[in-house]
């Protein structure tokens, strides 16, 4: 006997003696030929694979034509014509060995990269999660007329805050140092405020409520129900912010004088010098930076799609 | 002792809406007060202001006796069950459960007693694990109940929490809700806009309308004798019949004159209600419940004083009782009360009192014997049991009985403007 709960339609229907029609002999003929193999859709399908075929290209084969420059010893010519995509005569996978450990030691400036990303990427989680909880679940006077101040800020461009950053950073003793790097980021950045307070947004009040009759106060509403059903929208925030920090150019170029601490940008940068580019040490450098970029990518598309399913809530 | 009492509770929101006006009330330590209304009549607002989830722009609210209007909601010691449950949905069953406990930083062990004590209350031990997205609606209200049964607080508020259940379910989660209330013995706050919820578990139930109270009191007293017309006609379903009539006088005996038909009142109505003798000639409500009407032909105790003869304009075989649609010649009672009735109902309820109003005619409802042969387009022979009459006086809305009748603590309608 089930319960109530386990009552479902279906069993209600079957009781009332109600069957979706179905004629035995049409199934059994349609069932033959599937959805998937019927010609319309085949063709369909194939000229979708062709045309994905056709923008992957675009897309991958810039990056095997780095790939056979990257394997040329170092006075092949690398801007050939007709243009070689793919490696055919050359397969100096040294050069990746030569990029990473020898004197040009990009091991060392993929560490320093990595200091400055990691960096950036807490401050931001940190202070722009703070701010966006407050915004979105704290009531307090001025809160709109902050929030606004907040967004209005994106519109300053940072070429008009570039050079008062750099004296005031100046004076403060940080230049030579990752300092003006990593501690703006624990500042807040009003995009990632208002992307995340728009999704806080979204999540009921109603828990809200049952926290704070069940005995939490705010910090607690925050760490333990706001932020974990956040996580979406951290994960956005945190690979913006990877992907902007990896390729940052600018930055470490104002604040950094030695050698020993530039990033992956500035290094890459340097290989281009008026005394001729060792374009396949170039490119061999350029493929490893791309790596960890697309490792994150991979790691990070589940977290992104497995949004909130948000069932604490009746539907 | 954990009473909830509220004295000249007023809640009035940042835009001037004033939702709770000058409220008092009191649910006993271990009583069940049931809490209804049409839709904005303010008892969520009350439940919430309860809670300290809203503050309260004026008045007091006591809880096990002490004032409570300042304190947050965590340190009122009462526990909520929400609509939507509002459970927690990254955290497991337990989890949402033991929550309130371990920020109270209680031990594991004491920790995980209560949890499992009121998982097996609730029946819901071996769900302990999952989601709440895996759960079904029904496996969520008893999660939302176990939630709060594990605080053991001086007071459950429960804000219409079997609405959004299917007719079956809320049938079954009604009476585990009566049973575990009793069994614990909490005080509760229980706040529903059905009123067959209200009838059915509410100890003491009290009737709020537009941030007025109506009428408190039992069910069967607000059942049998309503304090006015809103209560009269909420209460009971089908609702009550309103009809326009005037009461004449015939020799010692009052009668009722609806349209073309004449009633007599039997002696302890007008025992009941000794105010009538000053409507005699004058226009009033006559309100008669469809279950008072029966078909004369199977009604044991039907005389002809109280016996008519109405068109039947169609009905409604429910299978265990018949639902006859009448046609009265007597207008209908439309007053704010009525109106506002029909508006919760639905525009068509409205404009069906109005085109009513018009033709000076009553649709009236009577729930009689599914045995009963009146068929539709007759003229039938109807019995009123005119022992369950009510009157209600059409400018004010309130019932007539006699200078001093106890119905309940309530505001009069005149300070309602």
């Amino acid at each position: 006997m089930k319960s109530a709960d386990e009552i479902t339609t279906a069993d209600t229907r079957q009781e009332a003696g109600v069957t979706p029609a179905a004629p035995a002999r049409l199934r059994s003929k349609r069932t033959r030929l599937t959805a998937k193999w019927r010609p319309r859709s085949v063709i369909f399908r194939t000229a979708m694979y062709i045309l994905l075929l056709i923008i992957s290209g675009f897309i991958l084969l810039p990056a095997g034509w780095m790939l056979t420059a990257a394997l040329k010893p170092d006075l092949a010519p690398v801007f050939t014509i007709p243009t070689q995509w793919f490696p055919a005569h050359y397969w100096q996978w040294q050069n990746f060995g030569r990029v990473l450990f020898g004197s040009l030691s990009f091991l060392r400036y993929t560490v320093n990269t990595i200091i400055i990303v990691v960096g950036n990427i807490l401050g931001i989680l940190i202070s722009c999660s703070l701010v966006a909880f407050a915004f979105a679940r704290l009531r307090f006077r001025g809160s709109k007329t902050l929030f606004y101040l907040v967004v209005v800020t994106m519109l300053i461009p940072w070429q008009a805050l570039m050079v008062p950053q750099f004296i005031m950073f100046f004076k403060l003793g940080w230049y030579g140092t990752y300092l003006p790097l990593i501690v703006p980021s624990f500042g807040g950045n009003a995009f990632f405020i208002f992307l995340i307070r728009q999704y806080m947004r979204t999540i009921p009040r109603e828990l809200d409520d049952a926290a704070r009759v069940d005995g939490l106060n705010a910090w607690q509403i925050f760490w333990r129900i706001i932020l974990p059903l956040s996580t979406p929208v951290l994960t956005v925030c945190a690979v913006f912010t990877f992907i902007w920090s990896w390729n940052d150019l600018l930055g470490p170029i104002i604040y950094l004088d030695n050698q020993q601490t530039f990033t992956l940008s500035v290094a890459l940068a340097n290989l281009v010098t008026r005394a001729g580019t060792p374009w396949n040490l170039l490119m061999a450098a350029n493929l490893l930076s791309m790596i960890p970029c697309i490792l994150v990518f991979f790691f990070v598309q589940k977290k992104l799609i497995g949004g909130i399913a948000s069932v604490g809530l009746k539907g | 002792m954990a009473e909830i009492v509220l004295e000249k509770v007023t809640k009035v929101f940042r835009d001037g809406t004033k939702a709770v006006s000058s409220l008092d009330l009191e649910v006993a330590d271990g009583e069940l007060m049931v809490l209804v209304g049409p839709s904005g009549c303010g008892k969520t607002t009350v439940l919430r202001m309860v809670a300290g989830l809203e503050d309260v722009t004026g008045g007091t609210i006591r809880i096990g006796n002490r004032v409570v209007n300042d304190r947050s909601p965590g340190e009122r010691d009462v526990a909520m069950v929400f609509q939507n449950y509002a459970l927690y949905p990254h955290m497991t069953v337990y989890q949402n459960i033991a929550l309130s406990l371990r920020i109270r930083h209680v031990s594991r062990q004491e920790m995980n007693r209560r949890v499992m004590e009121a998982a097996k209350i609730l029946g819901i031990e071996d769900l302990l694990k999952r989601r709440p997205r895996e759960l079904s609606g029904g496996q969520r209200q008893r999660v939302a109940m176990g939630r709060a049964i594990v605080r053991h607080p001086q007071a459950f508020l429960m804000d219409e929490p079997l609405s959004n259940l299917d007719a079956k379910l809320r049938v079954q989660m009604r009476a585990e809700i009566s049973r575990i209330q009793r069994d614990l013995g909490v005080t509760s706050l229980y706040v529903t806009h059905d009123q067959t919820e209200a009838m059915t578990l509410g100890h003491q139930v009290a009737v709020m309308r537009n941030g007025f109270l109506q009428q408190v009191g039992m069910p069967q007293e607000l059942y049998r004798t309503p304090a006015n017309a809103f209560v009269g006609a909420f209460i009971g379903s089908p609702a009550m019949n309103m009809i326009e009539a005037t009461l004449a006088s015939d020799g010692g005996a009052l009668m009722v004159q609806a349209g073309s038909h004449r009633l007599r009142l039997p002696q302890e109505v007008q025992d009941l209600r000794p105010a009538l003798r000053d409507y005699i000639g004058r226009k009033l409500a006559f309100g008669i419940r469809p279950e008072d009407i029966e078909d004369a032909a199977l009604a044991a105790d039907a005389d002809p004083s109280s016996t008519l003869h109405v068109k039947v304009d169609h009905q409604e075989d429910m299978g265990s009782e018949l639902i006859l649609y009448l046609e009265f010649d007597a207008p209908p009672v439309v007053t704010e009360d009525t109106r506002d009735l029909a508006a919760d109902q639905g525009t068509e309820a409205v404009r069906s009192l109005e085109q009513q109003a018009q033709q000076q005619r009553t649709t009236v409802v009577a729930k009689v014997t599914a045995r009963s042969k009146v068929r539709p387009g007759e003229t039938a022979a109807i019995h009123a049991d005119m022992r369950n009459a009510h009157f209600f006086d059409l400018a004010t809305g309130e019932a007539i009985y006699g200078d001093r009748v106890a119905v309940g603590a309530r505001v009069p309608a005149a300070e309602q403007a």
